[in-house]
């Protein structure tokens, strides 16, 4: 028998309407409101031991020691498979089913499910890490979207391999996996094109992805007394490439020494980019790795050294998962030597 | 003579079926058999001793034989009028291309191969996994390996090798010149022109990648690094009119058999009169500044604005700051009311959880996916590599089995969609 | 900082100081020019930079060339 908990909000936990919005987590043994369903719908396989509720205002206000609070609860039943919601388009429900079933994934590594509405804020936050079923707008979709989780939530348990998202119902994650199509690349294009043109449904294969944001750094208060380092994703290297920078897919970055050099010549360094011509950079590699203009901004005292190496990597089909590896442990370097500014060229 | 019987813009191909190919004693096709006099072909090719040396090989589908280092693909083909040739301008006279009678050898494509500087190549295995994924595992490929006199620079040899795969495609088509062929597909697009008023016109907007040495793209044998896009007709794509010299990324370049055989040009052209009228091709260069990129994405849509287009596929060439051109050309058609479907790969990772593309716009909500470049492919072991001795970044023997990145395979996620490769978000 | 020709890119994965560059082959050349005049473009590239990297910004800002 699989021990399930289920999460629901004040409401569908039947503690009250928005009067009640501001109760901190509980926990009460077996279904209540739509658990009922749901223990239904699991059948004989599994068993709701207990259900925990929290106000949908509590969690929304803080949701950190929310989430930690109602974990902790979680966690005293020993589940194997944990139930949110269904939040259907509720604001503030699903945010909360979505950090509830992260939590529960990576604290307890435990299965979780839950169901949304795909304009629910809370699929947007959190489809990309969790199995969120869609569901309706309202809870007039009740039955179905528990029936739809008891099953993807068994399947989870089970430890099964989940088909599509279009097979299991459950939102996309962002994951994206090679298949082949039954027509060429030509031929959807073609019909997607006179679909658009009728006005007919198509659907994109690829939604616009989106990226991580950081937050500027601060501004460096006295470039005369800093140490500024320049870095490129432009596959400048010594000539001949002594440590064989890849042209493309970069697997690596490298780092050289910058000291008693004024001015890059095309005799001691080159590019190795497969991305771009190389002519120029080959003539004056300093058309990429700027190591003149910043050798008399030092004589002039305008900044107060250029740091002593430079990072190059080659940025052409590289990974963003190795870019942001090559990054993190440049950046790593930079700190511990003092660097207080980068010059990042690319091409 | 041949403007009677064959208007202008009206193309017959006349496709020889090759099922096998051989090595003999005098060039030609017997029963489907193309048959290959191999010293005669490496005379002919290093007839001026451009090369140190020129080898000439052939894998067929199903061998277990790996080519690496492959830098281009091109069609044999033959041009019955005249003294004209089926890659005007970049092999002999510019003559306008699209018109007359082309014999092509079906199934066949000749492959250049072998090392240019800064270049990562492309692998094509002819058995077992990796053959799912390359045009060229399943054409009979006529392997050619020239390589360079010590004293020879990158543009010569470039020069030279290019001459070299496009005059073997007309050597191998030779033969088929007072032969019949096995069938005809005929070009005529002008013919339908009038006739069927109530379907939706489309335009396609193609863009090259010509950037410089080795990322070169020729249109009637000049390099497009300039070009302000311009109009060609479909058939002259399908005849001759562009080819390549873009080695950049293995998986996403479009090879001159490609650019001969565009998958988008067949498609509209095929369903020309039926779902749509093919309005025409505006050719765009992917240039290497933000301002020519501006000014090629606001010709391309006000050309096809100006052929009357409802409708535009963009395809690219290339990734990177490619994805730029694409994105900005398809928000220029839209803005102008030109709706659009473009054609992208992805890097999404191995695991494929990372951001497909380096540039997007809100625009662009009618894609076509032709891949991941990052996921992982395992390759058999081989008993032959043809091409050369190494695969760059991978140690080891290159016969061994190998796991690598669909990117390194040649043409895997091409982006004029030439294959059923999509991807689906889990 | 980043100098760098297609600055939609850089906004797109989230750069957040961006400097307009000359041409992807040579970010911070002119073939054209004279060696002492390209130098010079060159060190007015660099000089933005310098500048860039001293301004307080809140979201990401192209620093126009």
């Amino acid at each position: 028998m699989i021990r399930v908990v289920h999460y629901l909000n004040q409401f569908f936990g039947q503690i009250g309407g928005e009067d009640q919005a501001g109760v901190a987590p509980r926990a009460v043994a077996n279904p209540v409101g739509p658990g009922m369903a749901l223990q239904a719908a699991l059948g004989s396989k599994a068993q709701v031991v207990a259900t925990v509720i929290c106000g949908d205002n509590y969690f929304a206000e803080h949701p950190q020691p929310a989430t930690e609070e109602v974990i902790q609860l979680i966690r005293s039943f020993e589940p194997q498979l944990v139930v949110a919601g269904p939040a259907f388009n509720a604001g503030r429900y699903g945010p909360a089913c979505g950090a509830v079933c992260q939590a529960v994934q990576s604290q307890l590594g435990v299965p979780a499910v839950t169901g949304m509405y795909p304009e629910n804020p809370g699929a947007e936050l959190y489809r990309k890490d969790i199995f969120c079923v869609e569901t309706g707008p309202s809870a007039a979709g009740m039955r179905q979207a528990v029936s739809a989780m008891a099953v993807l939530g068994l399947k989870l348990a089970a430890g099964e391999v989940l088909g599509t998202p279009e097979a299991e119902g459950y939102l996309p994650r962002g994951i994206r996996k090679n298949t082949w199509a039954e027509k060429t690349g030509a031929a959807r294009a073609a019909d997607m094109l006179l679909a658009k043109l009728q006005g007919l449904p198509y659907r994109t294969e690829l939604p616009m992805p989106s990226f991580e944001r950081v937050s500027p750094a601060s501004p460096v208060s006295d470039l005369s007394t800093a140490t500024v380092a320049l870095v490129t994703e432009g596959g400048i290297v010594p000539k001949g490439n002594p440590d064989r920078l890849e042209s493309a897919r970069a697997s690596k970055f490298l780092k050289y020494s910058l000291e008693g050099i004024e001015d890059l010549s095309g005799a001691e360094f080159q590019s190795v980019h497969g991305g771009y011509s190389n002519v120029f950079a080959n003539e004056d590699p300093d058309r990429v790795l700027p190591v003149d203009a910043l050798r008399d901004c030092e004589r002039e005292g305008k900044i107060g050294r250029l740091y002593k190496y430079f990072f190059t990597t080659t940025g052409n089909g590289t990974t963003l998962e190795n870019g942001r590896k090559f990054g993190q442990e440049i950046a790593l370097v930079l700190i511990a030597d003092g660097v207080q500014a980068v010059i990042l060229t690319s091409t | 003579m041949q403007g009677e019987e064959f208007p202008f813009m009206k193309l017959e191909l006349r496709k020889f079926t090759i099922k096998d190919a051989r090595f003999g004693e005098v060039t030609g096709i017997e029963q489907g058999t193309l048959v290959i006099n191999k010293q005669e072909l490496v005379e002919f090719l290093n007839r001026d001793h451009s090369f140190a040396g020129v080898e000439v090989k052939l894998a067929r589908p199903g061998e277990a034989v790996r080519i690496v280092h492959v830098m281009d693909a091109v069609q044999p083909r033959l041009k019955l009028s005249g003294d004209a040739t089926p890659f005007p301008g970049a092999l002999g006279p510019v003559e306008i291309a699209g018109r007359g009678q082309t014999n092509v050898l079906d199934g066949v494509a000749v492959l250049q191969t072998g090392k240019r500087q800064g270049i990562q190549e492309g692998v094509v295995d002819m058995a077992g996994p990796g053959a799912d994924y390359s045009i060229f595992s399943r054409t009979i490929n006529v392997v050619l390996l020239c390589t360079p006199h010590p004293a020879t620079t990158d543009v010569e040899f470039d020069r030279a090798t290019r001459k070299a795969a496009l005059e073997a495609a007309v050597y191998l088509a030779g033969p088929t010149r007072p032969m019949v062929p096995d069938h005809v597909e005929v070009f005529d697009l002008g013919a339908l022109e009038n006739q069927a008023h109530n379907l939706p016109r489309v335009v396609y907007i193609y863009h090259l990648q010509s950037q410089g040495l080795l990322r070169e793209t020729f249109v009637y044998g000049e390099h497009a690094r300039e070009l302000l896009p311009t109009i060609l007709h479909p058939n002259e794509v399908l005849d001759g009119a562009i080819v390549s010299s873009n080695y950049i990324i293995a998986c996403q370049k479009n090879p001159t058999y490609l650019h001969l055989h565009n998958p988008v040009v067949l498609e509209l052209a095929r369903r020309h009169g039926r779902d749509l009228i093919f309005a025409g091709v505006v050719i765009a260069n992917e240039h290497s500044t933000l301002r020519e990129k501006e000014r090629s994405a606001k010709f391309a849509a006000k050309l096809a604005w100006q052929l009357g287009a409802q409708g535009a596929v963009i395809t690219q060439e290339g990734g990177g700051h490619a994805d730029t051109d694409l994105m900005l050309t398809c928000r220029e058609c839209e803005q102008l009311g030109i709706k659009t479907v473009i054609m992208a790969n992805e890097i999404a990772g191995a695991a494929g959880d990372l951001p497909s593309l380096v540039d997007t716009v809100p625009e662009a909500d009618a894609v076509v996916t032709t891949g991941n470049n990052d996921e992982l492919v395992s390759l058999d072991p081989v008993e032959q590599v043809l091409g050369g001795e190494d695969i760059a970044g991978v140690a080891g023997p290159p016969d061994a089995g190998l796991t690598i990145a669909l990117g390194r395979i040649y043409a895997a996620t091409n982006q004029l969609g030439a294959t059923h490769l999509s991807i689906r978000g889990y | 900082m980043q100098i760098c020709t297609i600055t939609s890119i850089a906004l797109a994965v989230g750069a957040n100081r961006i400097l307009p560059a000359a041409a992807i082959p040579y970010p911070l050349g002119s073939p054209d020019l004279s060696p002492n005049q390209e130098k010079a473009v060159r060190r007015k590239l660099v000089d933005q930079a310098l500048a860039a990297l001293q301004c307080h910004v809140d979201k990401q800002t192209i620093f126009n060339a």
